[in-house]
């Protein structure tokens, strides 16, 4: 019994190896990450490019809906350490859920079909169009986005995966100032997003209007807008009666709303701040995220076409340990750029706590201590 | 399936370490979290070529070891046994190849350790960094596509075992000198069918210039540096 610890461990580590041969034997050692012709059976085979549908004068107002785009679910929900291995940083997701959003807005604003369009610290089921979604992938070379929109009536507009890659020459430095990587992704979803409003007449988007007004008023004073809305069978929300257009608490209410609306422009300003500071740096992160791919592509290959040595050799053992050597290497370098990615974006992040808000989580906290306030404003003007 | 099986022998394992107090396993493969820290590891070590074996002279010893034992079967001596049996099996060339693959492995002259009560980073020249997450005493096992790592305390004795694809399996055991001075890397190099080979080498603290200022790597300047921290 003595070494029965030591033959447990020598066990353990033995069956580890057998079945890391076993996975060996029947498929080759493959990254987790998809190569970079796996990616490119993804795209389309000429990488056709998704221009934008653009309006030559702003839309008319019973058409201009406003959209507010929830900051990403950064879909980072496991171990950090075993994300990491995944070749996925949390600092770096956390960033980039707040980014994408901005990306996606810019869209929707090029394409001149719309009202306001803000990018939200959290959720507004109230808001006439709300836009989220979770990050998928994002390495560089694929962006992959599960997106949802749905409008105040609790409709479902689209839930989609949007999936692109970035050329080859994405992140080169005139390509880029002529298109931005992954552009594609922003233009058909914005793309999408018009075709489904076209589909829907004036009286709908009014509907929907109104009923962004009024739950908002229903959550501001359940006690007097609660009854103004109900369910249908659908689930959908519905209009039980209106109020009158001169109604002195709508008018109030519409009061509060612009306010809120004003504290949302102003995080909307952090937000362009950070998109604008964090665009070359992002840019960099992801054409060396696509760098080590492309590398590791041509390692494979190399890996492949060579010679087998003899089992057992001195030359087949360096191989094996060579391989596994230049994957952790690999894996630390993708560290230590995580590590200079965040380096850059954290101060901005912080700079902006220190003024406005914070844009680090708590900003949707924020958002909702700066709603009861306004609650409790539009109580002490109404009275008890 | 393969990862539970790991799992539950891990716990076996564990909890053989903890229920045997009368016949305590040798402390080697004792592994425990050192409560508080036993051994810092932290610091700059550059390798001690006069201390560190010399694979050339081991291989020599090595091979006027298997001769002899060699002669002692031929004459039927007892004495033969005592050695290692799988050294007498060993085909010398298979022993020639553990022993360069080991020193291929241990080529680092310098490493960089960083260590806290949670983890340790031993970074290697020309060579990839060795983590171990101290797990509250629980060796922590990776399991990667292309190998599989555990690490964790054997007494004064920082272990890393990583076994690779085709039977290959690598030891590292890891100690210091009492007065801190010196730093002890045993690595052995395992396959089946073949003899393992340990090759032993040794650090010497050493202190890097003063710096006068701290840099930080960042994506679009590289490293900015700047005085008096950042």
């Amino acid at each position: 019994m003595r070494n029965l610890p030591a033959f447990l461990a020598s066990l353990t580590l033995a069956l580890v190896a057998q079945a890391q041969q076993a996975e060996d034997a029947t498929e080759p050692a493959l990254p987790r990450w998809k190569t970079l012709d796996q990616l490119q059976e993804v795209a389309t085979p000429e990488m056709e490019r998704v221009e934008l549908i653009v309006r030559d004068t702003p839309p008319p107002p019973q058409r201009a809906l406003e959209i507010g785009l929830v900051v990403l679910d950064p879909g980072t929900g496991g171990d950090s350490l075993d994300n990491r291995r995944q070749g996925v940083f949390n600092d770096v997701r956390s960033a980039e859920a707040r980014y994408l959003p901005f990306a996606l807005r810019r869209a929707l604003v090029d394409s001149n079909q719309w009202g306001a369009v803000r990018v939200l610290p959290g959720s507004d089921p109230g808001y006439e169009l709300l836009v989220s979604g979770r990050i998928l992938v994002s390495n560089g070379a694929e962006l992959s986005l599960a997106l949802s929109v749905r409008d105040s009536l609790d409709a479902v507009w689209l839930e989609k995966t949007y999936s692109t890659v970035a050329e080859e020459n994405a992140y080169l430095e005139a390509e880029r100032r002529l298109r931005r990587p992954f552009q594609d992704l922003y233009h058909e979803f914005a793309n999408d997003l018009y075709r489904l409003k076209a589909q829907r007449s004036e009286a709908e988007l009014e509907r929907i209007r109104e009923v962004s007004e009024l739950r908002y008023a229903a959550d501001l004073l359940p006690d007097a807008f609660g009854n103004y809305l109900g369910r249908e069978e659908s689930g959908l929300v519905s209009v039980e009666r209106l109020p009158a257009q001169d109604d002195p608490m709508l008018g109030r209410i519409r009061r509060v709303r612009e306010q809120e609306y004003l504290f949302i422009d102003t995080t909307d300003e952090q937000y362009a701040e950070l998109y604008t500071e964090m665009t070359p740096v992002y840019d960099l992160w992801r054409q060396y995220l696509r760098e080590q791919l492309t590398f590791r592509d041509a390692w494979e290959r190399r890996l492949a076409e060579r010679d087998k040595p003899r089992r057992g050799s001195y030359e087949a053992m360096k191989q094996t340990y060579n391989n596994y050597k230049w994957e952790k290497i690999q894996r630390e370098e993708m560290r230590t750029l995580a590590e200079g990615f965040d380096n850059e974006v954290a101060p901005t992040a912080m700079e902006l706590e220190g003024t406005v808000v914070q844009l680090n989580g708590s900003l949707d906290q924020r958002y909702r201590e700066w709603r009861d306030l306004l609650r409790q404003i539009y109580r002490l003007e109404t009275g008890p | 399936m393969s990862r539970q099986i790991i799992a539950i022998l891990f716990a076996v394992l564990l909890s053989a370490c903890a229920s045997e107090p009368e016949a305590p396993a040798a402390p080697q493969e004792k592994l425990v979290l050192p409560t508080p820290l036993v051994r810092d590891f932290s610091g700059h070590w550059e390798m001690d070529y006069g201390r560190s074996d010399n694979v050339d002279q081991k291989l020599r010893s090595l091979y006027r070891e298997m001769q002899r034992n060699a002669e002692r079967i031929a004459r039927g001596d007892q004495r033969a046994r005592v050695v290692s049996p799988e050294l007498v099996n060993a085909n010398f060339g298979k022993v020639i190849d553990m022993a360069r693959l080991a020193d291929m492995i241990t080529d680092s002259q310098v490493l960089e350790i960083e260590q806290s009560a949670d983890d340790i980073e031993i970074k290697r020249e020309n060579n990839f960094t060795l983590t171990c997450v101290f797990n509250d005493g629980r060796p922590e096992l990776v399991i990667d596509e292309l190998g599989s790592e555990i690490c964790g305390w054997s007494a004064h004795q920082l272990l890393f075992r990583i076994a690779l694809p085709d039977g290959l399996d690598i030891q590292h055991r890891m100690s210091m000198s009492d007065d801190r001075q010196r730093l002890h890397v045993a690595t052995t190099v395992d396959r089946r069918g073949a003899a393992p080979f340990t090759i032993n080498r040794f650090y010497f603290r050493f202190d890097p210039l003063p710096e006068d200022y701290q840099c930080e790597y960042t994506l679009s300047r590289g490293n900015v540096c700047q005085t008096g921290g950042l």
